[in-house]
């Protein structure tokens, strides 16, 4: 009968006294023995070594191996002096005063927008889009010198005196991005044609640009034209000089192109053949809906 | 083709005019202006409402920032220091000088506190000038002068706050309890003197 058994285990088994409970939390000798704490194992080790004075070698590292010195990795220093050189976007420096001179000697017309293909047919810049070259940017040397108005489209602009300075002559500046092919295309016009290839559709700017290319302090094209128009008022009342009237500016002031458009007055996927004097222009669904997208 | 107008491509690829000024010709991308900003109130860059000030403030309201140009007089002048031919020759300095009394955008109550605070910067006939060269192009110094104006002004225009009642009050319970411990401290040391003397009083 069960109940005969546990007598008889209660007849052989020792008095349970706290000594005998298993408690939980504290900890036996036996255990002690096999985990030792700090102190017992500073009393037992030795005092002296590079164990006791903390200056073992990090790990990974094997002291037989490395005889006493660094190793390999550890000698060779880091100097991330260039660090993303070679992502980084350039643009060609133009200034205000070059700008001026070009003007001057006729060789760009101030009455009609000037952008990338004007520039780049005078043969003063020579921009290599294999080379990361995203454009031209604009310098604020020659500021006090320049004086005529003119619809100005460049790739980046860094001061504010030179955004100033086209304003106050009652001009415009705006800052837009080309990805390479569109690039390619834009810097020698003419030899894109004779290619025989569709006007290329502008890509976004990448993530790294889209901050610059969205803040109206910097006239970008994808910033909100209301606040474009309070940084103008906010400039001219910085530097002292009035604004122009709209309505007395011709209409090729306010030309703008949009942000998927690269050439004033063509559209992307047109294809434009200069023998025959003719465009053609894509009729399929597909292509049409890309185009414009 | 001569319906498409007059398309002729030359060295700078400038189109005739009335061919991309035709505006149902223009090109609208899925990134148009007006799909990027639709609660846009105006698309142009150039026309449109602006919130910040266009015009001067008028008589006794705050001053708000807007400062009519063609109310200065802007002077280029030469520059001082060093520099050599191009600090001589160009005129990169810019002084501006406007009359005090008669101008109107500024309001009236900061008119009189601005007098009286920039009395050495104003002339005998009633003139306020002031001088900038520290750099070296010309729409700086001018911004930098018009910069000063606008510090001028908001410091004449900061009125400091009067006492309010009840801080009058404390004020004026916390001197009266002073004058009073200070006679009742006079009182004491004056007793203490008065018991060192000999006294007159016979104690036989």
């Amino acid at each position: 009968m069960p109940i005969e058994r546990g007598l008889q285990y209660l007849r052989q088994m020792q008095r349970v006294t706290l000594k005998n409970l298993p408690m939980p939390l504290e900890k036996t000798e036996k255990w002690k023995k096999a985990h030792p704490d700090e102190n017992t194992m500073k009393a037992v080790m030795s005092k002296k070594g590079p164990i006791a004075r903390n200056s073992l070698p990090p790990f990974g590292i094997d002291p037989i191996q490395a005889e006493g010195r660094l190793p390999w990795i550890l000698t060779v220093p880091k100097e991330p002096y260039y660090e993303g050189v070679e992502e980084g976007r350039q643009y060609l420096p133009m200034s205000l005063r070059t700008l001026q001179r070009l003007i001057d000697l006729r060789r760009v017309n101030p009455e009609k927008p000037i952008d990338l293909p004007v520039l780049c047919n005078t043969k003063l810049f020579s921009i290599q889009p294999d080379q990361r070259q995203f454009g031209l940017q604009l310098t604020d040397e020659g500021a006090d010198i320049f004086s005529t108005p003119i619809n100005l489209e460049v790739q980046w602009v860094s001061s504010e005196l030179a955004i100033a300075a086209i304003e106050r002559c009652g001009g415009v500046l705006t800052t837009r991005y080309f990805d390479p092919i569109s690039i390619s295309a834009l810097i020698d016009a003419k030899k894109f044609f004779e290619r025989g290839e569709p006007i290329p559709r502008c890509d976004t700017p990448p993530i790294n640009a889209i901050e610059y290319y969205t803040d109206p302090k910097q006239r970008g094209y994808l910033a909100n034209p209301d606040l474009i128009r309070e940084e103008r008022q906010r400039l001219a009342q910085k530097y002292g000089y009035k604004l122009p009237d709209p309505s007395k500016l011709s209409q090729l002031f306010c030309l703008r192109k949009d942000p998927r458009q690269i050439f004033y007055g063509l559209e992307p996927g047109w294809l434009v053949n200069l023998k025959d004097q003719t465009i053609l222009k894509p009729t399929d669904k597909k292509f049409e809906t890309f185009y414009h997208s | 083709m001569n319906s498409m107008y007059n398309f002729v491509y030359r060295k700078c690829l400038c189109l005739s005019t009335r061919y991309f000024l035709i505006n149902n010709r223009t090109y609208k991308s899925n990134l148009s202006y007006d799909k990027l900003f639709p609660n846009c109130k105006s698309l142009d860059i150039l026309s449109g409402p602006i919130k910040s000030p266009t015009s001067e403030s008028t008589g006794n309201a705050k001053f708000n920032g807007f400062i009519p140009i063609d109310k200065l007089e802007i002077t280029h002048r030469h520059a001082r220091g060093p520099g050599g031919q191009h600090v001589n020759k160009t005129l990169s300095g810019v002084e501006i000088r406007f009359h005090v009394d008669s101008a109107t955008w500024i309001p009236d109550w900061i008119k009189s506190r601005f007098r009286d605070m920039n009395q050495t910067r104003v002339n005998r006939d009633g003139y306020f000038i002031i001088f900038s060269d520290e750099t070296r192009h010309r729409l700086l110094n001018q911004g930098q002068c018009l910069d000063r104006i606008r510090a001028l002004i908001r410091e004449a225009s900061l009125v400091p706050k009067g006492l309010s009642d009840e801080e009058r009050k404390g004020i004026e319970e916390r001197k009266k309890t002073s004058s009073n411990e200070r006679v009742i401290r006079k009182r004491i040391q004056s007793l203490n003197k008065q018991e060192r003397r000999s006294s007159s009083v016979d104690l036989s």
